[in-house]
């Protein structure tokens, strides 16, 4: 499975690859962005099956990001691992076509109960 | 008050599962905390400062390399150079960015980490203002002082 993850900070993005291969998600190949715009421009090329995102980011953030990709018709799944955990931030993004928010800071377990509805 | 006032018990939690170290976390008398270099500014959604969370470069430099797991003596050189590395500034500022939930319910207004300051002490007095600050244990990282600020 190919996923895209999109965070400003390097040391995140890594430690998103590490939790999910603790999660359980061996089978999985990644293309890095640092934000929105990063992402949206090695979007097409990539063509992933899933996209972790970041929320707050510079230059275009994870919520521009997910409306520009419906916009354009790319229904890839899409996933936010962010700090906006609140219920008004969940409905945002759920809104927006989100299929699923993990908090920061996260755990394996609770990338576990996030993806495996999602992409099994 | 319009945001939320950290717990030692939520931030124990919150700093052992970002940095996998097994993390202690107790309140503290701020008079006790000085030389607070590093300051993080949190916004509102109108743009206005709100919140601080500052601390010692010490403790930055544990919180930035415990982060991606550079040595504890990675730490303990940059105290002696006096400044952070390119990583563990970066590392610190996505530490920064995830306290910024010890501050937010679904009580309270939105907030967000807008910069990471360098050069001074306390940024954030405004009236009104509450301030929490925080002894901390951070496992082979050793001791460090947080202090929160917020409206």
């Amino acid at each position: 499975m190919k996923v895209m993850i999109v965070d400003d900070s390097k040391s995140m993005r890594m430690i998103v690859k590490r939790t999910l291969k603790q999660a359980g998600f061996d089978n999985m190949e990644f293309e890095e962005a640092d934000d929105g715009t990063d992402a949206l421009a090695k979007m097409d090329d990539y063509m992933p099956h899933l996209v972790l995102c970041d929320w707050n980011m510079p230059q275009m953030d994870g919520i521009d990001l997910l409306k520009a990709l419906r916009a354009a018709g790319n229904e890839v799944k899409f996933g936010f691992v962010t700090t906006e955990s609140t219920t008004e931030m969940r409905e945002q993004a759920k809104n927006a076509g989100a299929q699923f928010l993990v908090a920061k800071p996260f755990t394996a377990e609770t990338f576990e109960k996030a993806l495996r509805p999602v992409i099994g | 008050m319009n945001y939320r006032k950290p717990e030692a018990a939520q931030l124990v939690e919150m700093l052992t599962m970002i940095l996998g170290v097994d993390a202690k976390a107790s309140q503290a008398p701020e008079t006790a905390i000085d030389g607070l270099s590093h300051v993080a500014l949190y916004a509102n959604d109108e743009g206005v400062t709100v919140a601080t969370c500052s601390c010692a470069l010490p403790t930055a430099a544990a919180l930035g390399c415990a982060l991606s797991m550079i040595p504890p003596g990675g730490a303990e050189g940059m105290v002696e150079d006096n400044e952070l590395t390119q990583v563990a500034s970066e590392n610190f500022y996505e530490v920064m960015n995830i306290f910024s939930s010890l501050l937010m319910d679904n009580k309270s207004k939105h907030l967000k980490l807008t910069t990471v300051e360098t050069d001074a002490g306390r940024r954030l007095q405004a009236e009104g203002s509450e301030m929490q600050a925080f002894t901390l244990q951070l496992g082979a990282y050793g001791a460090g002082e947080l202090v929160f600020d917020f409206t």
